[in-house]
């Protein structure tokens, strides 16, 4: 079959050289995956049997946050592998096999695999109330996690609760609502996901939109015997832009015509996008690279002053640990202020420098805002790449000797299999950083100016606005690189 | 139910059955396993140098009976480590506590230290331990 052969030329085009789109459903083995019914359960499967582990050790286990799984597992394996490999090459990929929202999915449909005929939802299927129809919930709650972070990272059972919390509020939101709007307006992983997500390298989308506009019946939303509508209440036909696609692959199940595609693409290129671009998706923006600037200063940084009187976080050389609740509020204060208030501010000024120097009149200040603010994507992703990168090389003989010990209860201390405490090439860290973080500025720059050009395409208005963003963005890397260098 | 949907359901209630009966098996487990031998238990709580170190500073076990140190911080994380024994706790937050179980098997004095830099003082938080016949 020509057409599910594997186009290793294209493949490689599109995924190095970024020249056009390559469709990975084009790959046999990969279509049938996908396709497959029993694809998520399993894919879920396997992150419940974690989280249970994780759920059951932080209650049980030991209550010494390096030695137990569920710390170890969550705050430093999953956080890496989510934020540094899944987000930035697969998009959503971690929503495919989320755990989390998987009761409620599957008590609503009253199955786990198969798709019933004659279907109905189990759920008082109430709509979602409009005022909450964006992401300020996910803002709040990513907000709330960071704050109590230290809590979190040095208190097993806290984690656990936490999972707990996060096993059960989907089951009730289903119940009234239906489908994954725990997933759209609650989780507070869900919200830096879909925005980072425009930076994937990976996309779902309609091949030929044409076809999707004249197409009466429209599966993909309402769903057939081969799958369900989108559970995540969007139009896969209208695609343009990551967000808010959990990647659940159910559309490509359901579409008749196979007009669903699944593209490696370059990296960026929803930031482009001009759907969907609104202020709390700005926030999060400011949020996520504010808050990236404060984990890397005080868990990182080079003030052992700011560690102990910001209620010390992270105490060298073994990492996460909580002394006091001294200096908690004005901790709380600098985290919530510098993120929701003071860099929006910043960054309000130079825009407004931005239009003045672009002498356009008609743009809206508040357009600009919101457009501009989607160049912050690359820089604040990587900049969360930059911090995630000393978790992994600095902590991985936690994650042995987790695996050597999965409850924390000691066995290794008995059989000796105990992997000391050994930093990985602590040296080169500060310049791995910067170079991710220069990747970072040179994707936000180049955005930077495209998105000018969107909103002053005639003559020289759009370099002239271009530049103050430029001063806001090198201005921003210069105090992630002396957090870097100390 | 057809077929498919009954797998599934049975390793649904697997994922979640056999997590939860091992861990509570091995507890029961180490549970049987104390009644069964004499052990000496020891409570050790760390202090900053500059807030008087380890308490006590100076242990004393017996050689060949299964010793269980519980070992707890009381003002900033330390980390409890017997470098002649190999043994270490890993670091310890202010409230919590970690148990190292172990058979001393040779008689002698055996320092132990702090393994979590804590303090300016760090360095002499150091105690020791002595195996008696
Ligand atoms: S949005 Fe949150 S809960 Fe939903 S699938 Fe993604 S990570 Fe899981
Ligand atoms: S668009 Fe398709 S893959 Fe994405 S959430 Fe909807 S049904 Fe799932
Ligand atoms: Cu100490």
């Amino acid at each position: 079959m020509a057409a599910t052969r594997w186009h290793v030329r294209d493949f490689f085009s599109s995924l190095i050289l970024h020249r056009g789109k390559f469709d990975l459903l084009q790959i046999g083995i990969i279509n049938r995956l996908l396709k497959h019914r029993a694809f998520q359960y399993a894919a879920m499967m396997v992150n419940l049997f974690v989280f249970w582990v994780i759920i059951l050790s932080g209650f049980f286990g030991s209550p010494v946050g390096n030695r137990n799984i569920s710390i170890v597992f969550v705050w430093i394996l999953w956080w890496f592998a989510l934020i540094v490999l899944m987000v930035p090459l697969l998009s959503r990929i971690w929503c495919t096999m989320c755990p989390l929202p998987a009761f409620g999915e599957w008590l609503e449909r009253r199955a786990l695999v198969k798709k019933r005929s004659a279907f109905k939802y189990l759920s008082l299927r109430k709509p979602w109330p409009s005022k909450l129809n964006n992401i300020w919930l996910q803002n709040l709650g990513f907000l709330a996690i960071a704050t109590f972070s230290a809590l979190l990272v040095t208190r097993p059972v806290v984690t656990a609760i936490v999972l707990l919390i996060l096993f059960v509020v989907p089951v009730f939101l289903v119940l009234i609502y239906s489908r994954r709007v725990f997933c759209r307006f609650i989780c507070p992983v869900g919200g830096f996901l879909g925005l980072f997500s425009m930076f994937s390298a990976l996309e779902l989308r309609p091949k030929d939109k044409t076809l999707c506009r004249n197409h009466m019946t429209k599966e993909c939303v309402r769903g057939n015997d081969n799958g369900y509508g989108c559970p995540w209440i969007i139009y896969p036909g209208g695609l343009e832009r990551n967000n808010y696609c959990g990647l659940c692959f159910e559309c490509i199940k359901t579409c008749p015509y196979n007009n669903l595609a699944l593209n490696l693409r370059s990296f960026g290129g929803d930031i482009l996008a001009k759907t969907g671009r609104a202020l709390d998706e700005a926030w999060k923006s400011f949020i996520m690279l504010t808050l990236a600037g404060l984990y890397i200063l005080v868990m990182q940084g080079p003030w052992g002053v700011l560690k102990d009187w910001s209620n010390v976080f992270w105490a060298p050389p073994y990492g996460w640990a909580l002394t006091g609740v001294g200096g908690f509020l004005p901790y709380v204060g600098i985290f919530w202020g510098l993120s929701l208030a003071v860099t929006p501010s910043v960054f309000f000024l130079f825009t407004g420098a931005s239009k003045l120097a672009s002498g356009v009149r008609s743009v809206p200040l508040k357009k600009l805002f919101i457009d501009f603010s989607y160049e912050l994507i690359p820089l604040a992703l990587m900049a969360w790449i930059a911090f995630s990168i000393p978790l992994l090389l600095v902590n991985w003989s936690y994650i042995v000797n987790a695996l050597l010990d999965p409850v924390g209860l000691g066995w290794n201390v008995f059989s000796g299999l105990y992997v000391p405490w050994t930093p990985l090439i602590p040296a080169v860290i500060p310049y791995l950083q910067s170079i991710v973080l220069a990747v970072g500025l040179a994707y936000s720059i180049k955005y930077s100016y495209r998105l000018a050009k969107q909103n002053f395409p005639e003559g020289k208005a759009a370099l002239k606005a271009f530049l103050p963003q430029v001063v806001f963005l090198t201005f921003v890397s210069m105090i992630f690189l002396w957090l870097f260098m100390g | 139910m057809n077929q498919t949907e009954w797998a599934a359901l049975a390793l649904l209630v697997a994922v979640l059955l056999v997590p939860s009966a091992s861990i509570y098996g091995y507890d029961l487990w180490l549970d049987a396993q104390k009644l069964d031998e004499e052990v000496q238990v020891v409570w050790i709580t760390g202090w900053a140098a500059e807030n008087g170190g380890w308490s006590p500073s100076e242990i004393t076990l017996r050689k060949g009976v299964p010793a269980k140190l519980i070992i707890t911080s009381a003002d900033v994380t330390h980390g409890f480590h017997v470098p002649d024994l190999g043994l270490d706790s890993g670091p310890i937050a202010p409230g919590h506590k970690a148990v190292i179980e172990f058979v001393p098997e040779e008689t002698g004095t055996f320092t132990f230290r702090c393994s979590v830099f804590c303090s300016e003082g760090h360095q002499s938080m150091v105690g020791k331990i002595t195996v008696v016949e």
